[in-house]
Protein backbone atom coordinates (compact mmCIF):
# COMPACT_ATOMS: atom_id res chain seq x y z
CA UNK A 1 0.00 0.00 0.00
CA UNK A 2 2.68 2.60 0.86
CA UNK A 3 4.71 1.61 -2.46
CA UNK A 4 1.20 2.39 -3.74
CA UNK A 5 1.06 6.01 -2.53
CA UNK A 6 4.50 7.30 -3.04
CA UNK A 7 3.79 6.03 -6.78
CA UNK A 8 0.90 8.19 -6.90
CA UNK A 9 3.01 11.19 -5.06
CA UNK A 10 5.56 11.01 -7.45
CA UNK A 11 2.97 10.55 -10.41
CA UNK A 12 1.31 14.02 -9.03
CA UNK A 13 4.77 15.96 -9.14
CA UNK A 14 5.19 15.17 -12.49
CA UNK A 15 1.95 16.17 -13.49
CA UNK A 16 2.91 19.09 -11.40
CA UNK A 17 5.85 19.95 -13.20
CA UNK A 18 4.13 19.42 -16.51
CA UNK A 19 1.86 21.92 -15.73
CA UNK A 20 4.12 24.72 -15.14
CA UNK A 21 6.58 23.98 -17.89
CA UNK A 22 3.78 24.32 -20.23
CA UNK A 23 2.04 27.21 -18.79
CA UNK A 24 5.81 28.87 -18.49
CA UNK A 25 6.33 28.43 -22.46
CA UNK A 26 2.74 29.27 -23.41
CA UNK A 27 2.31 33.19 -24.54
CA UNK A 28 0.28 35.61 -22.24
CA UNK A 29 -3.09 35.00 -23.08
CA UNK A 30 -3.42 38.99 -22.41
CA UNK A 31 -3.02 41.56 -25.45
CA UNK A 32 -0.35 42.91 -23.42
CA UNK A 33 2.64 41.16 -24.91
CA UNK A 34 1.24 43.37 -28.42
CA UNK A 35 3.23 46.70 -29.16
CA UNK A 36 0.22 48.61 -28.77
CA UNK A 37 0.79 52.20 -26.92
CA UNK A 38 -2.60 52.85 -26.06
CA UNK A 39 -3.45 48.90 -24.49
CA UNK A 40 -0.24 49.75 -22.07
CA UNK A 41 -1.54 52.99 -21.32
CA UNK A 42 -4.93 51.62 -19.91
CA UNK A 43 -5.96 51.25 -16.37
CA UNK A 44 -6.01 47.56 -14.90
CA UNK A 45 -10.02 47.37 -15.77
CA UNK A 46 -9.89 48.71 -18.62
CA UNK A 47 -7.36 46.33 -20.10
CA UNK A 48 -9.76 43.52 -19.14
CA UNK A 49 -12.30 45.25 -20.73
CA UNK A 50 -10.00 45.90 -23.70
CA UNK A 51 -9.25 42.09 -23.52
CA UNK A 52 -13.28 41.62 -23.50
CA UNK A 53 -14.03 43.22 -26.51
CA UNK A 54 -11.46 41.56 -28.46
CA UNK A 55 -13.41 38.26 -27.73
CA UNK A 56 -16.24 39.98 -29.29
CA UNK A 57 -17.32 38.62 -32.81
CA UNK A 58 -20.27 39.64 -34.88
CA UNK A 59 -21.82 37.44 -37.33
CA UNK A 60 -24.65 37.72 -39.71
CA UNK A 61 -26.63 35.18 -41.58
CA UNK A 62 -29.73 35.10 -44.25
CA UNK A 63 -32.12 34.90 -40.59
CA UNK A 64 -29.95 36.57 -37.73
CA UNK A 65 -27.18 38.56 -36.38
CA UNK A 66 -25.33 37.10 -33.78
CA UNK A 67 -22.58 37.95 -31.08
CA UNK A 68 -20.36 35.80 -30.32
CA UNK A 69 -17.87 35.48 -27.76
CA UNK A 70 -16.02 32.60 -25.88
CA UNK A 71 -16.52 34.62 -22.51
CA UNK A 72 -20.31 34.54 -22.56
CA UNK A 73 -20.36 32.51 -19.23
CA UNK A 74 -17.81 34.39 -17.35
CA UNK A 75 -20.04 37.63 -18.17
CA UNK A 76 -23.05 35.94 -16.65
CA UNK A 77 -20.97 34.42 -13.64
CA UNK A 78 -21.38 37.75 -12.16
CA UNK A 79 -24.14 39.72 -13.99
CA UNK A 80 -28.08 39.10 -14.52
CA UNK A 81 -28.42 40.75 -17.91
CA UNK A 82 -26.95 41.31 -21.06
CA UNK A 83 -28.61 43.80 -23.26
CA UNK A 84 -27.72 44.24 -27.15
CA UNK A 85 -28.56 47.60 -28.23
CA UNK A 86 -28.95 48.14 -31.56
CA UNK A 87 -28.95 51.68 -33.33
CA UNK A 88 -30.30 52.86 -37.08
CA UNK A 89 -27.67 54.19 -39.14
CA UNK A 90 -28.47 57.57 -41.15
CA UNK A 91 -31.63 58.23 -39.91
CA UNK A 92 -32.84 60.40 -37.08
CA UNK A 93 -36.08 60.93 -35.79
CA UNK A 94 -36.90 63.84 -32.87
CA UNK A 95 -33.12 64.30 -33.24
CA UNK A 96 -32.75 60.26 -31.73
CA UNK A 97 -31.29 57.25 -33.93
CA UNK A 98 -34.54 54.47 -33.48
CA UNK A 99 -32.96 51.71 -31.63
CA UNK A 100 -33.81 48.19 -31.08
CA UNK A 101 -32.89 46.46 -27.06
CA UNK A 102 -32.42 42.78 -26.76
CA UNK A 103 -32.36 41.71 -23.23
CA UNK A 104 -30.43 38.23 -22.55
CA UNK A 105 -31.42 37.17 -19.15
CA UNK A 106 -27.98 35.31 -17.90
CA UNK A 107 -30.11 32.46 -15.40
CA UNK A 108 -31.50 31.11 -19.20
CA UNK A 109 -27.59 31.52 -20.32
CA UNK A 110 -26.00 29.57 -17.52
CA UNK A 111 -28.80 26.75 -18.20
CA UNK A 112 -26.47 26.25 -21.31
CA UNK A 113 -23.01 25.91 -19.95
CA UNK A 114 -21.86 25.67 -24.08
CA UNK A 115 -23.92 28.83 -25.03
CA UNK A 116 -21.19 31.64 -26.68
CA UNK A 117 -23.46 33.50 -28.64
CA UNK A 118 -26.74 35.84 -28.30
CA UNK A 119 -28.83 36.43 -31.75
CA UNK A 120 -31.36 38.52 -32.86
CA UNK A 121 -33.70 37.39 -35.64
CA UNK A 122 -34.43 40.09 -38.34
CA UNK A 123 -37.98 39.23 -38.44
CA UNK A 124 -37.99 39.98 -34.77
CA UNK A 125 -36.53 43.10 -35.74
CA UNK A 126 -38.72 43.94 -38.23
CA UNK A 127 -42.03 42.57 -36.04
CA UNK A 128 -41.09 45.24 -33.36
CA UNK A 129 -42.50 48.37 -35.95
CA UNK A 130 -45.56 46.88 -35.09
CA UNK A 131 -45.17 45.40 -31.51
CA UNK A 132 -43.15 47.93 -30.10
CA UNK A 133 -42.11 44.61 -27.56
CA UNK A 134 -41.72 41.33 -27.97
CA UNK A 135 -41.47 39.06 -25.50
CA UNK A 136 -39.58 35.51 -26.12
CA UNK A 137 -39.02 32.19 -23.44
CA UNK A 138 -35.76 33.47 -23.38
CA UNK A 139 -34.83 37.30 -23.76
CA UNK A 140 -36.81 40.71 -24.11
CA UNK A 141 -36.92 42.93 -27.36
CA UNK A 142 -37.98 46.86 -27.06
CA UNK A 143 -38.09 49.09 -29.88
CA UNK A 144 -37.65 52.98 -29.49
CA UNK A 145 -38.56 55.92 -31.86
CA UNK A 146 -39.65 53.07 -34.32
CA UNK A 147 -43.18 53.99 -35.37
CA UNK A 148 -45.52 52.34 -37.86
CA UNK A 149 -45.82 55.23 -40.21
CA UNK A 150 -42.25 55.83 -40.70
CA UNK A 151 -40.11 53.63 -43.25
CA UNK A 152 -37.95 51.24 -40.76
CA UNK A 153 -34.82 51.60 -40.77
CA UNK A 154 -32.56 49.66 -43.42
CA UNK A 155 -29.13 49.93 -41.57
CA UNK A 156 -28.19 49.01 -38.37
CA UNK A 157 -25.40 48.83 -35.97
CA UNK A 158 -24.67 47.30 -32.28
CA UNK A 159 -23.95 50.21 -30.59
CA UNK A 160 -23.82 49.13 -26.91
CA UNK A 161 -23.65 46.18 -24.92
CA UNK A 162 -24.67 46.81 -21.72
CA UNK A 163 -24.23 44.10 -19.03
CA UNK A 164 -25.71 44.60 -15.58
CA UNK A 165 -26.24 43.66 -12.06
CA UNK A 166 -24.19 42.93 -9.65
CA UNK A 167 -21.47 43.60 -12.06
CA UNK A 168 -22.60 46.37 -14.32
CA UNK A 169 -20.41 48.03 -17.24
CA UNK A 170 -21.51 48.79 -20.65
CA UNK A 171 -19.22 48.09 -24.15
CA UNK A 172 -19.68 51.17 -26.17
CA UNK A 173 -19.46 51.57 -30.09
CA UNK A 174 -16.12 53.75 -29.74
CA UNK A 175 -14.47 50.64 -27.74
CA UNK A 176 -15.72 47.92 -30.43
CA UNK A 177 -14.42 49.63 -33.64
CA UNK A 178 -11.00 50.93 -31.44
CA UNK A 179 -10.16 47.37 -30.43
CA UNK A 180 -11.42 45.45 -33.45
CA UNK A 181 -10.95 48.50 -36.21
CA UNK A 182 -14.47 47.37 -37.59
CA UNK A 183 -18.31 48.24 -36.42
CA UNK A 184 -20.37 45.73 -36.14
CA UNK A 185 -22.89 46.99 -38.96
CA UNK A 186 -25.39 45.16 -40.82
CA UNK A 187 -28.52 45.80 -43.36
CA UNK A 188 -32.15 44.26 -42.65
CA UNK A 189 -32.63 41.85 -45.76
CA UNK A 190 -35.83 43.20 -47.69
CA UNK A 191 -36.93 39.44 -48.28
CA UNK A 192 -37.84 39.10 -44.57
CA UNK A 193 -41.40 39.75 -43.34
CA UNK B 1 -7.34 5.90 2.47
CA UNK B 2 -6.27 4.54 -1.31
CA UNK B 3 -9.55 5.37 -2.96
CA UNK B 4 -8.93 9.43 -0.73
CA UNK B 5 -5.89 9.54 -2.23
CA UNK B 6 -7.01 8.69 -5.89
CA UNK B 7 -9.80 10.88 -6.03
CA UNK B 8 -7.33 13.78 -4.30
CA UNK B 9 -5.11 12.64 -7.18
CA UNK B 10 -7.85 12.73 -9.88
CA UNK B 11 -9.20 16.23 -9.00
CA UNK B 12 -6.26 17.84 -9.12
CA UNK B 13 -5.81 16.42 -12.32
CA UNK B 14 -9.23 17.67 -13.66
CA UNK B 15 -8.46 21.00 -12.12
CA UNK B 16 -5.19 21.48 -13.80
CA UNK B 17 -6.52 20.52 -17.05
CA UNK B 18 -9.27 21.96 -16.70
CA UNK B 19 -6.95 25.46 -15.93
CA UNK B 20 -5.02 24.29 -19.18
CA UNK B 21 -7.42 23.95 -21.78
CA UNK B 22 -10.31 26.01 -21.18
CA UNK B 23 -9.60 28.40 -18.77
CA UNK B 24 -12.30 27.32 -16.34
CA UNK B 25 -14.57 30.85 -16.13
CA UNK B 26 -15.89 29.41 -12.91
CA UNK B 27 -14.52 31.28 -9.82
CA UNK B 28 -13.07 34.19 -12.33
CA UNK B 29 -14.80 37.20 -12.48
CA UNK B 30 -14.20 40.43 -15.24
CA UNK B 31 -13.32 42.87 -12.66
CA UNK B 32 -14.68 45.61 -15.06
CA UNK B 33 -16.25 48.77 -13.77
CA UNK B 34 -18.44 51.23 -15.26
CA UNK B 35 -15.81 53.44 -15.33
CA UNK B 36 -13.62 51.37 -17.14
CA UNK B 37 -14.14 53.60 -20.70
CA UNK B 38 -11.35 53.31 -23.00
CA UNK B 39 -12.76 55.16 -26.47
CA UNK B 40 -15.63 57.78 -26.79
CA UNK B 41 -16.54 60.21 -29.63
CA UNK B 42 -13.94 62.91 -30.49
CA UNK B 43 -15.95 65.62 -31.48
CA UNK B 44 -17.68 68.21 -29.84
CA UNK B 45 -21.12 67.04 -30.26
CA UNK B 46 -22.67 71.11 -30.35
CA UNK B 47 -26.25 69.47 -29.34
CA UNK B 48 -26.20 68.09 -33.10
CA UNK B 49 -26.66 64.48 -34.08
CA UNK B 50 -23.41 62.69 -34.56
CA UNK B 51 -22.50 59.35 -36.07
CA UNK B 52 -19.54 57.29 -35.52
CA UNK B 53 -16.91 56.60 -37.82
CA UNK B 54 -14.27 54.44 -37.15
CA UNK B 55 -14.23 55.27 -33.20
CA UNK B 56 -14.88 59.02 -34.40
CA UNK B 57 -18.17 60.56 -34.31
CA UNK B 58 -18.57 63.26 -36.53
CA UNK B 59 -21.95 65.87 -36.40
CA UNK B 60 -24.67 65.23 -38.91
CA UNK B 61 -25.66 68.15 -40.74
CA UNK B 62 -26.47 69.89 -44.31
CA UNK B 63 -22.51 71.24 -44.31
CA UNK B 64 -22.25 73.72 -47.35
CA UNK B 65 -25.81 72.94 -48.75
CA UNK B 66 -27.74 75.65 -47.14
CA UNK B 67 -30.20 77.07 -47.54
CA UNK B 68 -32.83 74.03 -46.42
CA UNK B 69 -36.24 74.40 -48.56
CA UNK B 70 -39.03 72.73 -47.00
CA UNK B 71 -42.15 71.96 -49.07
CA UNK B 72 -45.39 73.12 -47.24
CA UNK B 73 -47.43 69.81 -48.46
CA UNK B 74 -51.25 70.29 -49.38
CA UNK B 75 -52.05 68.13 -45.65
CA UNK B 76 -51.19 71.58 -44.08
CA UNK B 77 -54.53 74.10 -43.39
CA UNK B 78 -53.18 77.06 -45.54
CA UNK B 79 -53.90 79.16 -42.73
CA UNK B 80 -50.88 77.88 -40.96
CA UNK B 81 -48.41 78.66 -43.64
CA UNK B 82 -47.69 81.84 -42.05
CA UNK B 83 -47.02 80.09 -38.86
CA UNK B 84 -44.50 77.97 -40.69
CA UNK B 85 -42.74 80.83 -42.63
CA UNK B 86 -42.70 83.02 -39.29
CA UNK B 87 -40.66 79.64 -37.47
CA UNK B 88 -38.05 79.50 -40.34
CA UNK B 89 -37.28 83.34 -40.63
CA UNK B 90 -36.58 83.15 -36.25
CA UNK B 91 -34.19 80.87 -36.95
CA UNK B 92 -33.01 82.82 -40.01
CA UNK B 93 -32.66 86.13 -38.45
CA UNK B 94 -31.22 84.45 -35.36
CA UNK B 95 -28.58 83.09 -36.76
CA UNK B 96 -28.39 86.10 -39.53
CA UNK B 97 -27.92 83.76 -42.59
CA UNK B 98 -30.20 82.33 -45.09
CA UNK B 99 -30.65 78.90 -43.62
CA UNK B 100 -34.02 77.81 -43.88
CA UNK B 101 -36.53 78.20 -46.73
CA UNK B 102 -40.45 77.50 -47.20
CA UNK B 103 -42.51 77.17 -49.59
CA UNK B 104 -45.86 75.71 -50.06
CA UNK B 105 -46.31 73.01 -53.06
CA UNK B 106 -49.77 71.38 -53.33
CA UNK B 107 -48.56 69.24 -56.27
CA UNK B 108 -45.95 67.91 -54.04
CA UNK B 109 -47.58 64.25 -53.97
CA UNK B 110 -44.29 62.00 -51.75
CA UNK B 111 -45.25 60.20 -48.65
CA UNK B 112 -42.70 60.97 -46.02
CA UNK B 113 -39.73 59.19 -46.56
CA UNK B 114 -36.00 58.86 -48.11
CA UNK B 115 -36.69 60.98 -51.29
CA UNK B 116 -34.68 63.88 -50.79
CA UNK B 117 -37.35 66.26 -50.52
CA UNK B 118 -37.78 67.96 -47.34
CA UNK B 119 -41.66 68.39 -46.60
CA UNK B 120 -44.29 69.54 -43.87
CA UNK B 121 -47.48 67.15 -43.54
CA UNK B 122 -50.60 67.29 -41.01
CA UNK B 123 -51.11 63.81 -40.12
CA UNK B 124 -54.53 62.77 -38.58
CA UNK B 125 -52.70 59.12 -37.76
CA UNK B 126 -50.38 59.02 -35.27
CA UNK B 127 -48.94 55.76 -33.53
CA UNK B 128 -51.49 55.18 -30.17
CA UNK B 129 -48.35 54.88 -28.40
CA UNK B 130 -47.55 58.93 -28.78
CA UNK B 131 -50.32 60.45 -27.88
CA UNK B 132 -48.18 63.45 -26.13
CA UNK B 133 -45.86 63.81 -29.51
CA UNK B 134 -46.95 67.12 -30.74
CA UNK B 135 -44.94 66.48 -34.31
CA UNK B 136 -42.06 64.42 -35.26
CA UNK B 137 -39.08 65.12 -37.75
CA UNK B 138 -37.27 62.74 -39.62
CA UNK B 139 -33.82 63.37 -40.69
CA UNK B 140 -31.91 60.76 -43.03
CA UNK B 141 -28.43 61.43 -43.66
CA UNK B 142 -24.93 59.79 -46.01
CA UNK B 143 -22.02 59.75 -43.80
CA UNK B 144 -22.44 62.83 -42.30
CA UNK B 145 -24.16 65.05 -44.53
CA UNK B 146 -28.22 65.21 -44.10
CA UNK B 147 -29.76 64.54 -47.35
CA UNK B 148 -33.57 63.98 -46.54
CA UNK B 149 -35.78 65.88 -43.34
CA UNK B 150 -39.67 65.49 -43.13
CA UNK B 151 -41.79 66.63 -40.53
CA UNK B 152 -45.35 65.71 -39.46
CA UNK B 153 -47.82 67.33 -37.32
CA UNK B 154 -49.72 65.34 -35.02
CA UNK B 155 -53.29 66.75 -36.23
CA UNK B 156 -55.30 63.75 -34.40
CA UNK B 157 -54.31 64.27 -30.64
CA UNK B 158 -53.66 67.93 -30.97
CA UNK B 159 -55.21 71.22 -31.87
CA UNK B 160 -52.98 74.60 -32.91
CA UNK B 161 -53.24 78.05 -32.22
CA UNK B 162 -51.54 80.96 -34.40
CA UNK B 163 -49.12 83.47 -32.14
CA UNK B 164 -51.14 86.47 -33.13
CA UNK B 165 -54.80 84.42 -31.38
CA UNK B 166 -56.02 85.96 -28.71
CA UNK B 167 -55.45 83.41 -26.38
CA UNK B 168 -53.35 80.55 -26.89
CA UNK B 169 -54.84 78.25 -24.01
CA UNK B 170 -55.00 75.22 -24.92
CA UNK B 171 -53.60 74.93 -27.87
CA UNK B 172 -49.85 74.31 -28.87
CA UNK B 173 -48.64 77.47 -31.02
CA UNK B 174 -47.50 75.96 -34.41
CA UNK B 175 -45.10 78.38 -34.42
CA UNK B 176 -43.03 77.67 -31.59
CA UNK B 177 -43.19 74.12 -32.40
CA UNK B 178 -42.18 74.26 -36.17
CA UNK B 179 -38.90 76.74 -34.55
CA UNK B 180 -38.18 73.44 -32.58
CA UNK B 181 -39.36 70.70 -35.65
CA UNK B 182 -36.60 73.21 -37.99
CA UNK B 183 -34.02 72.70 -35.33
CA UNK B 184 -34.27 68.56 -35.63
CA UNK B 185 -34.28 68.69 -39.37
CA UNK B 186 -30.99 71.14 -39.52
CA UNK B 187 -29.67 68.20 -37.31
CA UNK B 188 -30.13 69.02 -33.35
CA UNK B 189 -31.02 66.84 -30.91
CA UNK B 190 -33.06 67.99 -27.28
CA UNK B 191 -31.29 69.73 -25.24
CA UNK B 192 -32.60 70.39 -21.13
CA UNK B 193 -31.80 73.94 -21.10
CA UNK B 194 -34.60 76.21 -20.43
CA UNK B 195 -33.57 79.13 -22.74
CA UNK B 196 -33.14 76.57 -25.65
CA UNK B 197 -36.52 75.96 -28.27
CA UNK B 198 -34.77 72.30 -28.36
CA UNK B 199 -36.14 71.25 -24.87
CA UNK B 200 -37.96 67.95 -25.38
CA UNK B 201 -41.54 69.36 -24.23
CA UNK B 202 -43.83 72.25 -25.43
CA UNK B 203 -46.55 73.07 -22.83
CA UNK B 204 -49.92 73.67 -24.43
CA UNK B 205 -50.49 77.26 -24.41
CA UNK B 206 -47.01 78.26 -24.17
CA UNK B 207 -44.73 80.69 -26.75
CA UNK B 208 -41.25 79.74 -27.49
CA UNK B 209 -40.40 81.07 -30.57
CA UNK B 210 -37.39 82.48 -30.15
CA UNK B 211 -33.83 80.60 -30.93
CA UNK B 212 -31.64 81.19 -27.69
CA UNK B 213 -28.26 82.13 -27.07
CA UNK B 214 -28.02 78.11 -26.33
CA UNK B 215 -29.46 77.11 -30.00
CA UNK B 216 -27.54 80.18 -31.98
CA UNK B 217 -24.03 78.79 -30.57
CA UNK B 218 -24.94 75.08 -31.52
CA UNK B 219 -26.31 75.97 -34.94
CA UNK B 220 -22.91 77.91 -35.21
CA UNK B 221 -20.92 74.53 -35.16
CA UNK B 222 -22.09 73.94 -38.67
CA UNK B 223 -23.57 76.61 -40.27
Amino acid sequence: MKKLLALFVVLDFIFVGLILKVISSTPSRTISSVDDSTYNQLTEGQKTKWDLVKTLKFEISSEAVSLITDNLQMICDTSALIELQFSAQNVAIAGAAPMVSHTFSCDSIRKDQAANSLHTTFSDFKNIQQTKKIDLSTSRLAGFNIYTDEELPVKWKLTAVRISGPSTFTINEFEIEKVLMTAFEFDLPTSVK
Amino acid sequence: MINDFLSKAISFATLSFCLLATGCNKGFTLKIQDQDVFAFGSQDACNFITTTVLANSLRISWKTSTPVTFIITSSVPIEYDAEIKAAATKWNTTLRKNLILVARDDGFRNSPGTDRANAIYWSSDWDSDQPSQQARTAVRWDISKLIDADIRINAKNFTFSKTDDASLQGKVNLESLLVHEFGHAMGLMHIAESSSVMQTHLASGALRNQPGAVDARSMNCEY
